[in-house]
């Protein structure tokens, strides 16, 4: 149990600097960022995306529902997961494929394991649904981020590889 | 009446069919028990008593569990401002008698469990807590079972003994970086650059590092033999129906809300 809350914690600390549109609001006229700096939120991201994939690893042998009920803290999964799979899902779009330090803290993730990390929340989400309102509504909030993704895997692959 | 409420209601969701029709939710035997927990509890407004506050605990648990999010948080702040003013809060001197000894501790455990749960939907709902790190001065509870407690000689199990209390304290010290998380993070006054968000970040993750490396053994979920035992135990209980309920309902009681074993906490 405290397993999925260090996770879901340690994801939350570093989401803010996943958002490139959270860096730009951050970075005035006047502020001239280090190449130090640009590494720091290369590694924050990493690691807010290496917490999302651990909290979904936590997931990946269960057995049935009545092991994610009694196994988990229930009252907290589904917003753990919702932090976990929307981080997942757009986290290939967040690296900045511009920066040679960024892809070079990022080359050896393996986003088709990202994807499919993704894709256990949804799994989780959609076998609590016959009975959870707030799992059905988790579920189809992430598939319509899923289906909202306009770059295709195979298209930020290649281009990360060219970057 | 809570209790069963929240056992019937984990029976439900671990026992449906997938593909199954969705019954309405007044057909549900948790819905009842609820409804009639918080009949009876509404009988004992005007009465604040730490019995009262448990009941509202117990209550704001089962709204959690249910999804029912933002009642959750208005009966959790009900359960905070009645704590406060019956002086949970605070503590001063030393008790002296046996009987205080217990009393004061289930205080301590009522209180720690509003201040979790507190902290814990302050998380989920992107809302500033309700208890300020400084708003309060009680010590933390007792690593013994509640048997042990009532017990003054002492004939503790060993086993649970170990870790059921140390877990309690283990989520109380992780609320704190939860509200350190919020207020550098999250809070409506955010860091106003990135040099100060990065500081920020850096500091609350090395917190969080120390918070796990300072767990107690049988807690430690990154060392492999944690996960051997933890994955052996349920299976165990899997295969026992009847220690099921008992375990979920001791889950619940040692992960968020360490009740006391008061009978005025069932009569709710």
């Amino acid at each position: 149990m405290l397993a999925v809350k260090f996770y879901n914690l340690r994801a939350l600390i570093h989401r803010p600097l996943l958002s490139p549109t959270k860096l730009t609001a951050l970075s005035s006229d006047s502020t001239v960022w280090h190449q130090g700096e640009y590494h720091r939120i290369s590694l924050s991201k990493r690691k807010c995306v290496e917490a999302a994939q651990q909290t979904a690893k936590l997931l990946h042998n269960l057995e049935d529902k009545k092991s994610l009920v009694y196994g988990f803290p229930w009252w907290q999964m589904i917003s753990c997961l919702i932090c976990a799979s929307s981080i997942l899902f757009v986290a290939s779009r967040c690296i900045n494929l511009s920066s040679e330090s960024e892809v070079e803290v990022f080359k050896d993730i393996d986003w088709l394991a990202v994807d499919e990390d993704a894709e256990v929340c949804l799994q989780v989400f959609q076998a609590l649904s016959s009975n959870s309102n707030a799992a059905r509504l988790a579920r189809d909030m992430m598939q319509r981020l899923k289906n909202s993704r306009t770059i295709s895997y195979s298209e930020f692959t290649s281009s990360l590889f060219q970057a | 009446m809570t209790i069963f409420a929240l056992g019937s209601c984990y029976e439900r969701i671990a026992e449906s069919n997938d593909g199954g029709a969705l019954n309405p939710p007044s057909s549900h035997h948790d819905v009842r028990y609820f409804e009639h927990a918080v009949a009876i509890s509404q009988r004992h407004t005007s009465k604040h008593t730490v019995e009262h506050v448990s009941a509202l605990l117990a209550q704001s648990f089962y709204l959690l569990a249910t999804c029912q999010t933002d009642q959750c948080w208005i009966t959790l702040g009900l359960a905070v401002r009645i704590a406060q003013s019956i002086g949970l809060h605070v503590e001063e001197g030393n008790p002296s008698r046996g009987d205080t000894t217990l009393s004061r501790e289930t205080n301590r455990r009522v209180w720690y469990s509003i201040f979790v749960l507190d902290r814990l939907l302050a998380l989920q709902l992107g809302r500033p807590p309700s208890i300020g790190d400084d708003d309060f001065n009680v010590g933390l509870p007792s690593r013994q079972l509640n048997v042990d407690l009532a017990d003054q000689q002492g004939c503790a199990n060993g086993f649970q003994q170990g870790w059921v209390g140390d877990y309690f304290v283990a989520m109380i010290k992780f609320s704190e970086v939860i509200g350190r998380v919020y207020y550098n993070l999250y809070a409506p006054k955010k860091p106003g650059d990135i040099a100060a968000m990065l500081s920020n970040i850096d500091l609350l993750d090395t917190q969080l590092v120390q918070w796990r490396s300072s767990l107690h053994r049988k807690l430690r979920f990154d060392l492999s033999h944690v996960f051997e035992s933890s994955r052996t135990f349920q299976s165990q209980v899997c295969r026992d129906p009847i220690r099921h309920p008992r375990l979920c309902l001791s889950d619940m009681k040692s992960s968020v809300i360490c009740l006391p074993s008061s009978s005025t906490i069932f009569e709710h």
